[in-house]
């Protein structure tokens, strides 16, 4: 599977301003590539990874999965893409607070009319490999940070997505915990081959990436790689 | 307190508009049915008043016999003999204008000689000026309001065509009565004023007067009193206006009541908002304890904020109110029309105590409504802020105590009812208290049915069914206080349907009890379930000489006095045993009883039984006869709904024997057996043709008397639905508020591929089941309610039994109103939430 982003712009706009995030961006992104996106706060990264979901439409420029359009697209069409190819990792792990977590990992497989069985089956292998086998039943509100992102990591999974999205996955974790959790995504992600698109601030997080590009001034390009540029990672 | 905060009040109020919106609407519908309610209950019994106090002007005593009046030679006797001056004969009596809709008018025949000290208004009369002299001379001259004559395009000169008892006469109109003072316009509104001599004519009594008033010092009661003969007596001006007064107290008690239970829902929602309001805004409001602010300033601020939407929800509700009363002043005096007494609300009594009273009611709700949000705002610590899940869990805590708290209110319900069984007031805070302990025990119940949906949802609807059921239990705080209120409307739905219907198959099996003869005969008159016009008694013999009649029975219904005011009697000869079924209560077998009542004794009505604490056995009735006053053994209670007021039953031999009356109200006419009901019916009407009367069969008696009962539900039905519309708003502003605070959840679950249509199914299953579990919570809850208002509220209103009936209607209507109102009050927020962007709402923390 590949993605390509084709000319892709996206602005904000309110009653009296307008704030591009992104102008004209192209990238490709090939089969089972792990790609980082790095960039200021409020540079677009999230922007991006919400454009390759299908969760935000581009204001001009094209998302192309396998050669197929994002925009061409209706929002139920959009909504199965989601559920057979996507995998999501949110920085504050978004789990559901109603179910629990056997529940919440089962989730997109039972929305992909997987039976209910065969889902838990799957959700409960997944948490034995995150090591939450014995939190199954407990609700999300009971985990910690760390727990709750490998709770998200082994729901991102479930489906066994080509695309894995992670959107600063160790943002709200502490230093040891993020990097525990880094580690268990790339290996698994890499285990399963999956394209895995990390976005982070962290210059360290994203050297483990097989390429790394950054969002300046709303265009997608290379990143220069220097050393203490982005010195924003955790101490 | 801070303007800074006052600020924060304010703003956050305008900034959910919609949030805002609905709690003013729950608070503006509550106070509108209960002002429209008040006014028309008070519009009704002002304008009573106000045309009591008009017909009985100045005087402060009436001297009055029995039902056929007194002799006017006493008035003579009383002014000239005993030289009691302030004193004016007045004679009384209705009419229908028959050419304006059958408008009743009140006949008032009086003295002008003598009237000077007793009613100002009509020194504005010219009767001594010239070319009044038709006054006295042509007994067709009368004088009829100005209001009345407007309406009707009426001027002196016209002919107003006029049917006073079963004769039709022309009278002519001579002048119209314009009272200076403004309150007098409405209360003369249907007044006819005659010469006393015409009135006599027209109304049939010649020689006798209505009443004798009289303005006495009190050293001269007594002197008076030793004068009268038996069978007349004197008695206080004002108490005739209290009497009447009286008789519509629990039926306005009854609607007050009602009202208010509107007004409950609405706080229900108010509750539910407010405590959402306070959820939302947990991070600002540790912000602000944080900088320093106090408890009891966030207590202040959240209760400012409830007494805001108090205040402007009242305004507009009496706005609101004001309007809708307009509705229901037709509605009650239409009812009070049918049941009570004559009344013609003209004008709408607005006061000031009653807008007044309206708006505290609607601030006080809406105080006490946001009393525990506010407390739970206040509780909010400088660091960790309250969170949704802080709150679950808290309610999670209380719910065993609020079960036990519910059982209790229940224990307490049962003891009001029990220990003051004839305080009806202190007998619907008891239903109050049980209604608030059904509110009390949904938390629990929407768990256990959440349980028990759980495997049957996610079996139907998988992931969705799941979700659904999930988010009932965990967003508790707030779905439980919805289906409360929604729970408690429906109940209110059943109990008042199971009332309703039971009473009415009552009504209905008591008429088919009662009415056994196939056609009645009565002047027109009567209205509603009163009958008021006398029939001459020569006209029975005329029916049962008519081929097909095989027996005529009479009856009359009067009001008589008695020590404890006026009482209506029913006064029958019966010819034909009646149906056992139709005695409620006595000592003796059926057959006996009419025996003894033939031999002089009398039975009464429940409602009777029940107001007079009477007893079947050993007790007695007195009664002013024309003879002075006697006491009557009662052996018998039995079945009555026409009337709440009770009435006692005599036979016409007694009744004849103790009053100088020969007039009857109605005929009741067996036919022979093969004879055609509709054959002979126009034969009696062929052979009274042009006395105005009306000949109706059994069948269509029995129509009349149910539209008349359905009638008088008809504000109880409005009252009910619209209960029904605030706890809608109430379950729609508890889902928006749901939808709202979990926009992020739900964006998170399209973001791993739930389509906008499963997101649909997954809300309208959770809102389905929230209707659902007040439709079915309803049932036992509607049941209590239709077991307290069929033996508690309704017996204790009116005295009346009724059999109870369960039809399986009003519970399936419950449950699919439940379903499909919730359901209905789901798309709005869908809207909003698939309008809302999936991104945006993920961004946001």
């Amino acid at each position: 599977m590949s993605v390509e982003l084709i000319d892709l712009s996206k602005s904000y706009r309110d009653a009296e301003h307008s704030r591009e995030v992104l102008c004209g961006v192209n990238a490709t992104i090939a089969d089972n590539e792990f790609l980082a996106i790095r960039g200021r706060s409020g540079s677009g990264k999230t922007t991006l990874l919400n454009l390759i979901a299908g969760l935000d439409t581009p204001d001009s420029g094209i998302v192309r999965i396998d050669g197929l359009s994002l925009q061409k697209m209706s929002e139920n069409e959009k909504a199965a893409y989601r559920r057979e190819n996507i995998g999501f990792i949110f920085q504050f792990f978004n789990l559901l607070p109603t179910l629990k977590i056997i529940e919440n990992v089962s989730l997109p497989a039972e929305l992909a009319k997987v039976r209910q069985d065969e889902a838990e089956a799957r959700a409960r292998s997944l948490l034995e490999s995150v090591g939450l086998a014995d939190r199954a039943n407990d609700y999300p509100d009971k985990l910690s940070g760390g727990e709750q992102q490998r709770v998200a990591i082994a729901r991102a999974l479930i489906q066994s997505p080509k695309i894995i999205l992670a959107d600063e996955p160790t943002g709200n974790l502490d230093s040891v915990m993020g990097a525990q959790v880094m580690e268990l995504l790339i290996e698994m992600s890499r285990a399963r081959r999956h394209i895995l698109v990390l976005v982070t601030h962290s210059h360290q997080i994203a050297s483990k990436a097989d390429r790394v590009l950054m969002i300046k001034d709303c265009l997608l390009v290379d990143d220069p790689g220097l050393e203490g540029q982005l010195s924003d990672d955790p101490p | 307190m801070r303007r800074a905060l006052l600020k924060t009040s304010y703003r956050m109020l305008l900034r959910r508009p919609l949030q805002s919106f609905l709690m003013l609407l729950g608070v503006a519908l509550g106070v509108a049915v209960f002002i429209a309610i008040d006014v028309a209950n008070q519009s009704a019994r002002r304008s009573f008043e106000l045309s009591t106090e008009a017909l009985i002007g100045r005087a402060t005593h009436q001297v009055r016999g029995g039902p056929t009046g007194i002799a006017e030679d006493l008035y003579r006797e009383l002014r000239v003999e005993l030289g009691f001056r302030k004193s004016a004969p007045v004679v009384e009596g209705l009419a229908v204008a028959v050419d304006f809709e059958d408008h009743i008018l009140q006949i008032l025949g009086i003295d002008p000689f003598a009237e000077a000290s007793f009613r100002s208004y009509l020194n504005e009369v010219p009767y001594f000026q010239a070319g009044f002299e038709a006054f006295y001379t042509d007994p067709s001259s009368v004088i009829v309001s100005e209001a009345f004559a407007l309406r009707n395009d009426l001027k002196p000169g016209d002919f107003l065509r006029l049917q006073v008892n079963q004769r039709f006469e022309t009278m002519t109109i001579l002048a119209l009565l314009a009272p200076r003072e403004g309150e007098l316009t409405a209360a003369l509104d249907n007044i006819l004023l005659m010469d006393i001599a015409a009135a006599q004519e027209l109304t049939g009594s010649l020689g006798r007067l209505s009443r004798i008033d009289l303005i006495l010092e009190k050293d001269e009661i007594a002197d008076l009193e030793q004068h009268l003969p038996s069978g007349v007596r004197l008695q206080v001006a004002s108490e005739q206006a209290s009497a009447a007064a009286q008789l519509t107290s629990a039926f306005e008690l009854n609607l007050s009541a009602l009202s208010l239970l509107t007004l409950a829902v609405g706080m229900f929602m108010i509750y539910n908002s407010m405590m959402f309001s306070v959820v939302q805004r947990r991070t600002s409001l540790g912000i602000l304890r944080t900088l320093g602010v106090t408890p009891n300033q966030i207590l202040g601020m959240i209760m400012f904020e409830a007494g805001i939407i108090g205040a402007i929800g009242s305004i507009l509700g009496i706005i609101l109110g004001l309007r809708l009363g307009q509705g229901a002043i037709q509605l009650v005096s239409q009812t009070i029309n049918d049941l009570y007494y004559v009344v013609n609300v003209r004008e709408t009594a607005i006061t000031l105590a009653v807008l007044a009273k309206a708006f505290a009611l609607g601030i006080f709700g809406s105080l006490l409504a946001g009393m525990i949000p506010a407390l739970e705002a206040a509780r909010v610590e400088p660091v960790s802020a309250l969170r949704r899940s802080d709150l679950e869990q808290r309610v999670r805590v209380l719910i065993p105590g609020l079960s036990r708290a519910g059982i209790v209110l229940f224990v307490i319900s049962a003891i009001l009812m029990t220990v003051f069984p004839r305080w009806l007031a202190l007998n619907f805070a008891a239903l109050f208290l049980m209604i608030l302990g059904i509110a009390f025990l949904v938390p629990r119940s929407v768990i256990m049915f959440m349980r028990m949906a759980q495997r049957p949802m996610s079996f139907m609807f998988g992931i969705h069914g799941r979700l659904a059921v999930r988010a009932v239990v965990m967003g508790l705080s707030r779905t439980s206080v919805a289906i409360a209120a929604f729970t408690i409307s429906l109940a209110v739905t059943i109990g008042v349907s199971v009332m309703i219907s039971s009473f009415r198959s009552t009504v209905g099996n008591w008429l088919e009890t009662t009415l056994q003869a196939d056609l009645y005969v009565t002047a027109p008159l009567g209205g509603g379930t009163r009958l008021i016009a006398p029939l001459a008694p020569e006209i029975a013999d005329v029916f049962e000489a008519i081929e097909g009649v095989q027996l005529v029975e009479t009856f009359l219904s009067v009001a008589i006095a008695s020590p404890s005011g006026p009482v209506q009697l029913s006064v029958v000869d019966v010819k034909r045993t009646r149906d056992p079924s139709i005695f409620r209560k006595s000592n003796l077998s059926p057959e006996r009883i009419w025996d003894r009542v033939l031999e002089g004794s009398v039975i009464v009505t429940e409602p009777f039984a029940y107001h007079f604490e009477i007893q079947p056995t050993g007790d007695q009735v007195t009664l002013f006869t024309d003879r002075g006053e006697r006491s009557f053994p009662v052996v018998g209670i039995y079945f009555d709904y026409s009337s709440d007021r009770g009435a006692i039953l005599m036979s016409d031999q007694t009744y004849r024997q103790f009053w100088d009356d020969p007039s009857i109200s109605s005929l009741s006419i067996y036919i022979g057996e093969g004879e055609q009901v509709e054959v002979v019916a126009g034969r009696i009407r062929a052979s009274i043709q042009g006395r105005g009367l009306l000949v109706q069969e059994n069948r269509t008696i029995r129509e009349q008397a149910l539209a008349i009962f359905d009638r008088t539900f008809a504000v109880t039905n409005a009252l009910r639905i619209l209960t029904i519309v605030i706890a809608f708003i109430g379950v729609l502003s508890s889902l928006l508020a749901l939808i709202l605070e979990r926009g992020r959840a739900q964006a998170t679950i399209q973001a791993l591929g739930m389509a906008p249509k499963g997101l649909i199914k997954t809300m309208l299953l959770e809102s389905g089941l929230m209707g659902a579990t007040a439709g079915i919570l309803a049932w036992p809850a509607g049941i209590l309610m239709s077991i307290m208002l069929i033996y508690v509220i309704n017996q204790r209103s009116f005295g009346w039994t009724m059999d109870m009936q369960l039809g399986p209607t009003p519970f399936y209507q419950a449950l699919v109103v439940g379903i499909l109102a919730a359901m209905i009050a789901a798309i709005y927020p869908i809207i909003l939430l698939l309008r809302q962007s999936v991104a945006e709402s993920l961004r946001q923390e």
